[in-house]
């Protein structure tokens, strides 16, 4: 029995690589639908005061989120949570980082009725788009149709579907380039597997496919108001627990955790370690990691470069 | 006619509803074979969720799980919003149904906390492993084997391990960390255990079994349900053929008869005209055409009115209306006019046909050429006029002939008379009492011709008037015309006669009888006998009054005999005969005396000597004694 177990461990540490899997290359949406919600998403037209658009928390040209601790909403209002990316959002299991929307569709609303995000309704925001002729012609083509609350929120939704960020070095590894991952990256991943980084950053999207409480080993210092799941569910065990978040493109969606408060990836990865896991690394292998997740950074998604 | 199209109806109808329900339950059963493969398939994932949790140390990726959860979602709201699950009528299924969708979610819920806890678990099971196999210390040799024993050993003292692990003195950072995990694994294990436990006491496994086989069952009620109709339209429609069949099959029986009454119509050697009740034609068959000239198509839609030839009164047209509207059968004869100008005689029949209501629906008019019949007659007629005076010509001949004879022995006497009275004069011989002889002789002679002529002109009385004449009489005063002749050819003539009264033309009667002892003399002269005889004689039998005549002139052939009556047959030669002597007799004995007359060869004994020959009988009705 003592000598199944490792042996039980051998072969899932064999299994590892299939813990992850690439992007897809194809886009697989409605391009005109997309490209519809290119445009709602990039309209300010969707705040109440016409100055916040989607885009103003999920810059699209760098990491899918705006690099600051809390976003800031209409009237310069602060908010409490870190903006997650919006790359590759198709694969997480929830959203929020308390999954309180179950997909896209639930999660589009959110922001947009948010007071101290966009402060507005979608009652409010068609209504607006109905005095734009371009709008109405575009609907018109799209949806064959005047324009109506589920098609704004459909044509957002295939937007955000169409961000992902394919073919980064490490999904072209997956793919069969063995070679594109130096010395120091295929270390790093060895020490992501052995110290158990992948326990929860697993799956397309290296994350977003779980709750996970932060402060396992340790207990979290800080003081923070925003308890995760358990705002959802309300039971006790589920405080502190947050949706696990991506790992792709983590180099560029600085700062870091739900509350924003770490700046820079180091130190993220050492908090993780010594948070999640109880060990205190050395340099060189924070390094080392710190090189692999840099290959997880994929292409600008596609329909960027689509007008 | 209205009943099979009633049938044919029907039986569409009942097609049409065999297709529609066959489709109909077709589509449900698909419907119900799809909701049974989604129920099906939820609890197999569900299955796979229970596998998922029955350990704590597998390594995942919860990417697989997820698409497990989107997989029974998916499920659960394709069930959730199919047409056939929404208009079921079974409540008891949807609340089912409805408690097994919130469960799910319910489970759903608990399976990301276990993932949360798995994904703990497996990592603090992986470095209490590895810090185990790297630290050399019994303890901690014995911790990890209890840690691994957790999910195996469901007896296994929990206090008593949470007891070790809080009494364990780490020594090194590596002990530490042995002990952190291992508390972690144990934290995590009994939470772990704990949402398990949870998750089995929702008995989702059972209810969804439940829901499943209640679903089967309903599902097998409604499919029965949908059989028993199909059954049942299936068997109308078996009667619905039959019926079919049946009236069909009437109808062609029916038809066959009408057709052969049809051909019998229109082949039929009777004219058959039918009009509707205002007299316009609306069939007419092939005799028709024959007889009129007009093709159907000419006359269909005129009247028959335009057959007529003017020949017949207004009156006959106007009884023959009437008659026929009265509802009653009519019969005559029309004289009609064909397409080519000519006259044909019909004799007709018009019946009126009436409907169930009693009323005339048309008239049908059944007609017999008789033209041809007609002109026969008429040729008859001239043919019998042609003979009689044929006849008369005979019979003058016979009489002048017979006045001939007659007259010439008296003629020959007055002559010699005269001559000796002039010679006797020339001689101045004669004397009163020698001129009185012979002026006696002459006046004598001259009184014997004119009885003569008398005697003939009786016979040749051409008044046509019937009398009462005594037989016996009748034949004496044939015997005086033709008895000279028979005298000539040393005939004897036997005469053997009841007294008789006939009624009727008293000369035809002798002329038959000249007729035929004419035929026995004619027999005579082709034999060469001694003695020759013709017997006359009568007798009543049965009513009835025979006269007999036969001679010995050793009969006629008997292929002759057959045709003795027959008008222009002769064996005589042609300068001698006309050959309608029997022929006249035949037609005044049956059509004048309305008797009969027949010949036959007979044999006979006279004066102890046996004879052949012919005899003639005619038979007459007997006349009432006064």
């Amino acid at each position: 029995m003592k000598k199944l177990i490792p042996l039980l461990f051998f072969a899932v540490h064999l299994m590892a690589l299939e813990l992850i899997s690439p992007i897809e290359d194809d886009l697989n949406v409605d391009l005109n639908k997309a490209l519809l919600g290119k445009k709602l998403f990039m309209d300010p037209q969707l705040s109440h005061d016409n100055t916040i658009s989607c885009a103003s928390c999920h810059h699209l040209d760098k990491g899918g989120d705006d690099n600051r601790q809390f976003s800031v909403g209409v009237n310069n209002k602060m908010g409490n949570i870190n903006s997650p990316t919006v790359f590759n959002s198709k694969y997480n299991f929830v959203q929020f980082w308390d999954g309180r929307a179950k997909d896209l569709e639930e999660q589009v609303l959110v922001p947009l009725h948010n007071p101290d995000e966009m402060n507005s309704n979608i009652q409010e925001v068609v209504e607006k788009l109905k005095k734009s002729q371009e709008y109405k012609n575009l609907f018109q083509k799209v949806y064959n149709d005047t324009i109506k609350e589920e098609y704004v929120i459909d044509a957002i939704v295939e937007f955000e579907k169409a961000l992902i960020t394919p073919n980064s070095k490490f999904d072209r590894y997956l793919k069969g380039e063995v070679n594109i991952l130096s010395h120091v990256e295929k270390e790093g991943f060895e020490l992501f597997k052995s110290y158990g980084c992948i326990s929860c950053h697993n799956g397309v999207n290296i994350g977003g496919n779980l709750f996970q409480r932060v402060g396992i080993v340790k207990q979290i210092k800080y003081e923070n108001k925003y308890l995760g799941r358990y705002n959802v569910t309300k039971d006790e065990e589920d405080k502190y627990f947050y949706k696990v978040p991506t790992l792709r493109n983590i180099e560029l969606t600085a700062p870091y955790l739900h509350s924003g408060e770490i700046k820079t990836l180091r130190e993220a990865v050492t908090f993780m370690m010594e948070y999640q896991i109880g060990v205190t690394p050395n340099a060189a292998e924070v390094n080392h990691i710190m090189a692999f997740l840099r290959t997880l950074t994929g292409n600008r998604p596609k329909i960027m470069e689509i007008d | 006619m209205k009943r099979s199209i009633t049938v044919s109806l029907f039986f569409l109808l009942i097609i049409g509803m065999l297709i529609y329900n066959t489709n109909n339950a077709n589509k449900k059963i698909e419907d119900f074979f799809t909701l049974h493969k989604k129920v099906s398939n939820i609890i197999n994932l569900n299955k796979n969720f229970d596998i998922f949790m029955s350990s704590s140390k597998n390594y995942n990726n919860y990417d697989t799980i997820q698409n497990n959860i989107n997989a029974i979602r998916a499920n659960m709201d394709s069930i959730g919003s199919n047409p056939l699950f929404i208009t079921l009528k079974n409540p008891l299924l949807k609340e089912s149904f409805a408690s097994i969708q919130d469960q799910m979610n319910q489970k759903i819920e608990l399976i990301h906390k276990i993932i949360s806890r798995s994904a703990i678990l497996n990592n603090s099971y992986r470095y209490v492993q590895k810090l185990s196999q790297e630290i050399e210390r019994n303890d901690i040799i014995t911790l990890y084997s209890h840690l691994l024993e957790l999910d195996l050993n469901p007896e296994l003292d929990v206090e008593a391990l949470s007891v070790r692990i809080e009494t364990f003195n780490p020594n090194t950072p590596s002990e530490e960390l042995f002990l952190v995990h291992a508390r972690i694994v144990l934290e995590y294990h009994n939470a772990f255990q704990r949402i398990k436990e949870t998750s089995s006491n929702l008995l989702l496994n059972e209810k969804l079994n439940n829901f499943e086989s209640n679903f089967t069952q309903y599902s097998v009620q409604i499919m029965d349900e949908l059989k028993n109709i199909i059954w049942f339209l299936m068997i109308a429609l078996f009667c619905a053929l039959l019926t079919f069949l049946y009236y069909w099959y009437e109808m062609t029986i029916k038809q066959i008869e009408l057709n052969r009454f049809k051909k019998a119509v229109q082949s039929s050697d009777n004219i058959v005209v039918i009009t509707d009740k205002n007299h316009y034609i609306t069939y007419v068959n092939q005799e028709f055409e024959r007889v009129t000239g007009y093709k159907a198509l000419e006359v269909l839609g005129k009247k028959p009115s335009l057959l007529k030839s003017n020949m017949q009164t207004k009156e006959f047209y106007e009884e023959l209306k009437q008659t026929i509207h009265q509802g009653k059968k009519w019969q005559g004869e029309f004289i009609n006019r064909n397409k080519y100008g000519n006259l044909t005689y019909e004799r007709a029949s018009i019946t009126p046909i009436l409907n169930e209501k009693g009323e005339i629906e048309e008239f049908l008019a059944i007609k017999l050429d008789i033209t041809n019949e007609k002109e026969t007659l008429k040729l008859l007629k001239e043919k019998d006029h042609i003979l009689s005076q044929q006849a008369k010509m005979v019979a003058m001949r016979e009489m002048l002939e017979s006045i001939a004879h007659q007259w010439r022995q008296p003629l020959s006497t007055i002559s010699t008379a005269a001559s000796g009275i002039k010679l006797e004069k020339e001689f101045n011989n004669l004397d009163d009492e020698k001129f009185n002889e012979l002026m006696d002789v002459i006046v004598q002679n001259t009184l014997n011709l004119s009885a003569t002529l008398d005697n003939f002109k009786n016979y040749f009385n051409t008044k046509n008037e019937k009398t009462v004449f005594e037989l016996e009489k009748t034949v004496k005063k044939v015997l005086d015309l033709v008895g000279y002749r028979l005298n000539d050819e040393k005939i004897e003539v036997i005469v053997n006669l009841k007294d008789m009264r006939l009624e009727g033309l008293e000369n035809e009667l002798m002329q038959s009888l000249v007729n035929i002892i004419n035929n026995s003399q004619e027999a005579f002269r082709k034999s060469n006998l001694d003695k020759r005889y013709i017997f006359i004689e009568s007798f009543s039998k049965d009513n009835s009054m025979i006269i007999s005549i036969k001679d010995n002139a050793n009969g006629i052939p008997q292929e002759i005999l057959e045709h003795v009556f027959e008008p222009y047959f002769t064996t005589k030669h042609q300068s001698s005969g006309t050959g309608i002597g029997l022929y006249m007799a035949h037609e005044i004995i049956t059509k004048h005396f309305k008797g009969t007359i027949m010949m036959q060869n007979c044999e006979f004994m006279y004066e102890n000597n046996s004879y052949k020959g012919a005899q003639t009988i005619i038979t007459l009705p007997a006349k009432s004694k006064n």
